[in-house]
C-alpha cells in the first residue's frame, strides 16, 4: 500500500537516544510523517515524546545525545549534517512551538523584531521589509491591531497572544514541518481551543506537516490524523486517530484511554471510581522491546473537524 | 435548615491598581465581586473558570491568606474573617490546602517524616514515637509506605509528591480541604489515581472539598456542586447535574464546548445539552463577547433561580 502514499516529509528510523553512552532512554523509535499530515505523539512525562521532537530539531542538550538511527527530513539524513546546515534548516524548513511561550520568547526584544528576525536571517531581507512582513504574520495569527502589537514586548501580552506570536514566528518562513511540543498545556481551555484551531487552519492552508507532542488525548483527537503512543522510551502503538480510539491494540493504550474521566459519563447514581492504569496494563507488559503495533494508514483522508 | 459547614457571604476582594497618571483617578481591580457560596458537610464544591477569574483569590480568602475587602466567611456559623476570626493555629485545624505543584510546596531540605510530625508537635498533639506512628499511618492512608518518612521530596515522583501534599494537609484532621488544581500538573494515568484517592478519603474521613479546577471532565466526575466564575463574579451555579446537563450561561456553554473530548470529536458532532429556559426579556450578564476592563464598574445583575438549585446571572 505504501506505493501510493507520497514520500514522507519526515522519516524517523530506529532512533535511539542515550544519557551518556550507557543509559538508553529512547529505544528504536520509527515513524513517518506524510506531507500535510498532523501526527500526534502521546505519552506520559518521561516517555520520550519531547526528546523525540527535540532530536528531530537538533536541539538535544548534553548529556542527552542521539546514539543511533537516522532522521530523514525530505529524504536527507539530518543527523549527518553539520551544525551550520542544521541551523539553516531550523526555523526555515522545520520550526518548533514550545510549551511555555514566556520562556521561549526574548523578553528584551519586541515581538515585531522577533518575527522580523526570521525573514532577515532566512530570507536575507532588510529590517524594514522584514518588519512589514512581521505585521502580516501577526495579522495571519489573528492578533488584534497588529501594527501596534509589533512594538509590544512579550510581558505585555496574554498567554494566548504569546502563543499566537510563537506560531507566527514558527510559520513565518512557511516550513515543511512544524513541531509543536505541548503548545497549549499552559493555556485556559477556551484559549486553547482558539490556538489549536489556528494551528490546524494555517497548517492545512500551507500544507505544513505537524508533529504534535502532547499528553492530552483530547487535544490529540482534535488535531491529529495519525497518532503514536509512547511509553518508557518506546513507540508501542501507531494507528490512525479514529482507529486508535475505537480499537486500541496495546494494553498500555487501553489503560491510558480507560483512565481518562469522560465528560458526560457520570450518572446520577453514586460517583464511580476511575479505572487506574495498572488495573489494565501490568508492569510486565510495559517497557519491553517489542515491535510497534501498527495498522496501515486509512484512505479516507477526510478533512478533520 | 441546618447551618452549612462553610458559608461565603457577599465576598468582595479588591486590589488597588496604579494610577495611570499622577493626578489620575484611583483605580481598583475587582478580583472577586459579591461571591456567595455555601459548602455543606461531606460535599465537594468546585469553582471553575479561566485564569484571572478570581477562583484562587476566593480560595485564599477561605484559607485566611487573603483578607476580604468586604463580606465574610463563616465556619459553622462563626466568622473566619474579621475581628472574631480564630487564631492561625485554630484555623489550621479547620481548613487546609493542597497545591497544584507539590514540589514547590514541599521543603526540599526536610524529610517527609520530619515535615509531617512537626505539625503534630507544633500543635501539641503528639511527640516522639506517638508522632511517628501517626505519620506512618497517614502515609499508608494516602497510598505510600511507612519507610517513605525518611526520604526527601526530590526522591519521589510527581504522583507520590501529590500524595505527600495530601498527607500534609490531612495531618491536623481538618474539616475542609481546599484543592487548588490538584491534578492538572500530573499525567493522565496518575490523575486517575489521585482522584480516586481524594474520593476515598472524602468518604472515610467525612471531608468537605473546595476544588478549583479548569478541567471540566474532572469537575464533573468529582463535584456535588459547581460554581462557574467569570471576571470576579459567579455567573452560574448549581448541583453538578444541572450545570452539566443544562448549561445555561453563555460562558458556561463556551467552557464546556471547548473541552477537547475525544468522544465527541470522533463522533463528529458536538452538541451541547439544551439550556434551561430563562425569561424571554432577560439578558445574561456579563456580555461575554467582549472582555470587561479590570477597573470597570460592573453592570447591575443578579443570580436568578432557573431550576432546582440552579442559578444563573442575568442583567437587571
Amino acid at each position: 500500500m505504501s506505493d501510493i502514499l507520497p514520500d514522507p516529509v519526515l522519516s524517523v528510523r530506529d532512533l535511539r537516544i542515550g544519557l551518556g553512552k550507557q543509559n538508553e532512554i529512547l529505544h528504536d523509535v520509527s515513524f513517518d510523517i506524510l506531507p500535510g499530515e498532523t501526527y500526534g505523539l502521546v505519552g506520559e512525562s518521561g516517555s520520550g515524546k519531547s526528546i523525540t521532537g527535540l532530536s528531530v530539531m537538533g536541539l538535544l542538550k548534553r548529556p542527552l545525545e542521539v546514539t543511533g538511527g537516522s532522521v530523514f527530513f525530505r529524504g536527507q539524513d539530518v543527523l549527518k549534517l553539520g551544525s551550520r546546515a542544521r541551523r539553516r534548516l531550523r526555523g526555515d524548513r522545520m520550526a518548533m512551538v514550545f510549551q511555555e511561550p514566556m520562556t521561549a520568547l526574548n523578553p528584551l526584544a519586541t515581538i515585531g523584531r522577533q518575527i522580523a528576525e526570521m525573514f532577515v536571517i532566512h530570507r536575507g531581507m532588510g529590517w524594514s521589509d522584514a518588519r512589514r512582513k512581521a505585521v502580516e504574520a501577526l495579522e495571519s495569527v489573528r492578533v488584534p491591531s497588529p501594527e501596534e502589537r509589533v512594538r509590544s514586548y512579550p510581558h505585555q501580552l496574554s498567554g494566548g497572544m504569546r502563543q499566537r506570536v510563537m506560531v507566527a514566528i514558527a510559520l513565518a518562513c512557511r516550513p515543511d514541518l512544524l513541531i509543536a511540543d505541548e503548545p497549549t498545556t499552559a493555556l485556559d481551555v477556551t484559549v486553547q481551543a482558539g490556538v489549536l484551531e489556528l494551528i490546524a487552519e494555517l497548517c492545512t492552508a500551507e500544507g505544513t506537516a505537524v508533529l504534535l507532542v502532547s499528553h492530552d488525548l483530547g487535544v490529540i483527537a482534535n488535531m491529529c490524523r495519525r497518532v503514536g503512543v509512547m511509553d518508557r522510551g518506546r513507540l508501542v502503538e501507531e494507528q490512525d486517530t479514529r482507529a486508535l480510539f475505537e480499537n486500541p491494540l496495546h494494553p498500555y493504550t487501553r489503560g491510558l484511554l480507560a483512565a481518562r474521566p469522560r465528560l458526560g459519563s457520570r450518572t446520577l447514581a453514586r460517583r464511580g471510581r476511575l479505572t487506574e492504569l495498572d488495573q489494565v496494563v501490568t508492569a510486565e507488559e510495559r517497557g519491553r522491546d517489542a515491535p510497534t503495533l501498527t495498522t496501515p494508514r486509512g484512505f479516507g483522508l477526510e478533512a478533520s473537524a | 435548615m441546618s447551618t452549612p459547614l462553610l458559608e461565603i457571604r457577599d465576598l468582595n476582594v479588591h486590589f488597588p491598581l496604579p494610577r495611570q497618571s499622577l493626578l489620575g483617578p484611583k483605580r481598583t481591580l475587582r478580583a472577586v465581586q459579591g461571591v456567595s457560596l455555601t459548602l455543606n458537610e461531606g460535599e465537594c464544591l468546585s469553582i471553575v473558570g479561566e485564569s484571572g477569574c478570581g477562583k484562587s483569590t476566593t480560595a485564599l480568602t477561605v484559607m485566611g491568606l487573603q483578607g476580604p475587602t468586604s463580606g465574610e466567611v463563616l465556619f459553622q456559623g462563626k466568622p473566619l474573617t474579621g475581628p472574631g476570626a480564630p487564631a492561625r493555629k485554630d484555623r489550621a485545624r479547620i481548613a487546609q490546602m493542597v497545591f497544584q505543584d507539590p514540589y514547590a510546596s514541599l521543603n526540599p531540605r526536610q524529610t517527609i517524616g520530619r515535615m509531617l510530625s512537626s505539625q503534630l508537635s507544633l500543635h501539641g498533639i503528639a511527640k516522639g514515637s506517638e508522632a511517628s506512628h501517626r505519620v506512618a499511618d497517614m502515609l499508608v492512608r494516602v497510598g505510600l509506605t511507612a519507610d517513605h518518612a525518611d526520604r526527601y521530596p526530590h526522591e519521589f515522583s510527581g504522583g507520590q509528591r501529590q500524595r505527600i501534599g495530601i498527607a500534609r494537609a490531612l495531618m491536623l484532621d481538618p474539616k475542609i480541604l481546599v484543592l487548588d488544581e490538584p491534578v492538572s500538573a500530573l499525567d493522565v494515568s496518575i490523575q486517575a489515581q489521585i482522584i480516586n484517592l481524594l474520593m476515598d478519603l472524602q468518604e472515610t474521613l467525612g471531608l468537605s472539598y473546595i476544588m478549583i479546577s479548569h478541567d471540566l471532565s474532572v469537575v464533573e466526575h468529582v463535584s456535588d456542586k459547581v460554581a462557574v466564575m467569570y471576571f470576579g463574579r459567579v455567573v452560574e451555579e448549581g448541583d453538578w447535574h444541572s450545570i452539566f446537563s443544562r448549561p445555561t450561561h453563555p460562558y458556561t456553554r463556551r467552557l464546556i464546548g471547548s473541552v477537547p473530548d475525544p468522544d465527541v470529536i470522533l463522533s463528529g458532532t458536538r452538541t451541547l445539552p439544551n439550556a434551561a429556559p430563562v425569561p424571554e426579556t432577560a439578558r445574561f450578564s456579563p456580555d461575554i463577547s467582549r472582555r470587561p476592563k479590570p477597573d470597570e464598574e460592573p453592570e447591575p445583575s443578579e443570580l436568578v433561580e432557573i431550576g432546582r438549585s440552579h442559578r444563573v446571572r442575568l442583567a437587571q
